[in-house]
């Protein structure tokens, strides 16, 4: 288990910086895949602020993990263009393949909502491991998890 | 140097515009290839356009597979293919 030292040097890369906390935390959970909560108080610290501070940036933003997600990650549109070409049936078919509702992480994938990636030309998109995938149809969906999923 | 122009909104990356690229880079060192933005096209994405004598002429949906009989036909002299779309400024959407 990390001991998080490595935390603490790249706390202090960020804590001169203003409004460095938001990068801190991309920086963070690039390291270690999520924020872990021993680390708020490394952060508290650093950015000499408190605790409940640091806890509210993290929660408010929902790219911000508290705890390690599944090897691989799995991200379906929810929002409306995405929609009206059929993500509903496509979230069915990725439920019933990985075995995790919305929002639900085994220790092999993380299944999560998004509100939109901005490609609604091209829905329904799901994003697997941060490639994005167009026009993805729930029969095709088991293809692309095959060749994207290490 | 003939400049070929490859989008990189996530639209056509998300259609295998860096794969299109990185095939198009491969296929001569006098090519220089820029990445832009997208024109809004986004049914003919990714859309290829190679700068020539009469302007910027067109080719999409590209995709890697297309490249070699892309370059068969000469795209680089703006040459003709399925793919082919004349000048970009006076595509239209019919």
């Amino acid at each position: 288990m990390d001991d998080f030292r490595q935390a603490t040097n790249i706390v202090d890369g960020f804590k001169k910086i203003p409004g460095g906390l938001l990068e801190c935390l991309h920086a963070i959970q690039d390291f270690y895949g999520y924020v872990p909560k021993e680390i708020v108080d490394i952060m508290a610290d650093g950015f000499n602020i408190s605790r409940a501070e640091v806890h509210g940036v993290i929660s408010y933003y929902h790219d911000f993990k508290t705890l390690p997600l599944g090897r691989n990650l799995v991200r379906v549109c929810q929002a409306e263009a995405c929609q009206s070409m059929g993500s509903r049936e496509l979230t069915s078919r990725i439920v019933d393949l990985l075995g995790l509702d919305l929002g639900e992480t085994s220790e092999e994938y993380t299944l999560d909502a998004v509100y939109c990636f901005g490609n609604c030309a091209l829905s329904p998109n799901v994003e697997i491991n941060g490639k994005l995938h167009p026009r993805v149809s729930p029969d095709n969906f088991e293809k692309l998890i095959k060749e994207g999923v290490l | 140097m003939i400049n070929v122009y490859v989008p990189r909104d996530t639209a056509s990356i998300s259609m295998g515009a860096d794969e299109v690229a990185a095939s198009i880079s491969e296929l001569s060192t006098e090519i220089n290839v820029i990445r832009n933005g997208t024109w809004g096209m986004t049914y003919l994405e990714p859309l290829v356009e190679v700068e020539t004598d009469n302007g910027r002429v067109a080719y999409g949906p590209v995709s890697v597979a297309d490249i070699s009989s892309l370059y068969a036909a000469g795209f680089l002299d703006g040459g003709d293919h399925p793919l082919f779309r004349g000048l970009t400024s006076e595509i239209s959407a019919d």
